[in-house]
């Protein structure tokens, strides 16, 4: 297998591995401080996080984080947390694959095609994000934003709402959003431009956990961050 | 089980593509299943944050996770009338009002859901309606899109996520 010398395909499944560990870590342990949950899965699911991290048999726990994943869907009639609990499962699905492929003496490249596939999903998930922001003459005009302040569910106080009074404020943020996402994938063609957007990226989700309590999507998408790594350094 | 992995397997990344109308719920709790009834929004926000908790929500949000978790149920009713997301809404409010805290803002108290010092309701009939708020021209307007059947808060509530 080829191994690269910014930082080889185990070294960044690895780190995904325990990123991801930790980030479903800490959404067990809040769903067991809520009174409505079962409370059963969610202490299995807290075991197969630690275990993750620990990197005890990866394929089973993978495995078995995926089939309650599916449960949770299917009994939630979708995702619990949006766009967060799919790149949750999109990350059990992708590492899954990349320990089978392990396990049975698939080619190398095989497991690089089911890493490199998460990597190009979470590129895709700026794109994507950005183009369709970016076609909306709402988004253009920066209403959207004055509008997700004003009356949509997200801020988490009502003096949040306020910002919505500033609305030279919103369409700068809008852009500034919108630039950010559609130029992420040329941040891939170097390792330093890389670096610097992931840093932003993260400035993002942060200020998306601030301002909206998206918290969950922060710790996710950082899990995902080591095979963008990776990905830059094999491909470029 | 397919319909449930492929959006995760192939997504479509649309966050935030257009501000729609959105829902809040309220809820009534009533003296018997055809009594008046008075609404009153369920957990609604607050008016205020402190800074630190604004921060420490990033590593433990489990009531703004909950509320956004609601939010989306709204959504589900309101797009495909999903059973499971009628459920949802219906088990808090009952979890709620049993505890006693059902006018109480979660948000008000992020570390703790204590519940209120005054007594749970003595009625066990509630029902719940989805109220959309959106942008007509410069105005906000508020309409109802959803009522419940009637709920009892001693009925059977199976544990969801």
């Amino acid at each position: 297998m080829e191994t690269d010398p910014l930082i080889a395909l185990e070294t960044a499944v690895r780190l995904c591995e325990i990123l991801l560990g930790l980030a479903l870590a800490q959404q067990s342990v809040e769903h067991l401080a809520m009174p409505a949950c079962d409370r059963r899965l969610f202490a299995l699911r807290l075991l197969l996080s630690v275990l993750l991290v620990a990197g005890g048999w990866p394929t089973a726990v993978l495995g078995i984080l995926l089939l309650t994943s599916t449960w949770i869907l299917a009994r939630c009639d979708g995702p619990y947390n949006g766009g967060s609990d799919r790149v949750a499962v999109l990350m059990q699905i992708c590492l899954l694959a990349v320990h089978l492929c392990r396990d049975l003496n698939a080619p190398p490249r095989w497991q690089e095609a089911a890493f490199g596939y998460l990597a190009i999903q979470i590129v895709l998930s700026y794109f994507m994000a950005g183009w369709v922001k970016v076609v909306n003459a709402e988004w253009r005009r920066g209403q959207a934003l004055v509008d997700v302040f004003a009356f949509s569910a997200y801020p988490q106080s009502e003096s949040l709402r306020g910002w919505a009074q500033w609305p030279r404020l919103m369409w700068v943020m809008g852009w500034a959003v919108m630039l950010f996402e559609l130029i992420f994938p040329l941040t891939l063609l170097r390792f330093d431009t890389l670096i610097a957007a992931l840093v932003l990226a993260a400035f993002f989700h942060i200020a998306n956990a601030l301002l909206f309590g998206l918290n969950r999507f922060v710790w996710v998408w950082l899990a995902s961050y080591p095979s963008l790594l990776w990905l830059q350094a094999r491909v470029f | 089980m397919l319909r449930h992995l492929l959006p995760a397997l192939i997504p479509s990344w649309r966050f935030f593509d257009g501000v729609g109308p959105s829902p809040r719920i309220e809820y009534c709790l009533l003296a018997e299943e055809n009594a008046e009834p008075e609404w009153h929004p369920f957990r609604p926000r607050p008016t205020r944050i402190p800074l630190s908790h604004y921060l420490l929500r990033l590593l433990w949000n489990p009531q703004g996770n909950e509320a956004l978790y609601l939010l989306s149920s709204s959504e589900k009713i309101l797009e495909r009338d999903s059973p499971q997301a009628r459920e949802v809404i219906a088990a808090r409010i009952a979890q709620a009002i049993k505890a006693g805290h059902i006018s109480t803002s979660l948000f008000s108290k992020p570390h703790s859901s204590k519940p209120h010092s005054s007594k749970p309701p003595s009625t066990t009939l509630f029902r719940f309606r989805l109220m959309e708020v959106e942008r007509v021209e410069n105005e906000l307007v508020r309409r109802e899109r959803f009522i419940s059947p009637v709920f009892s808060v001693d009925q059977a509530w199976k544990p969801i996520p």
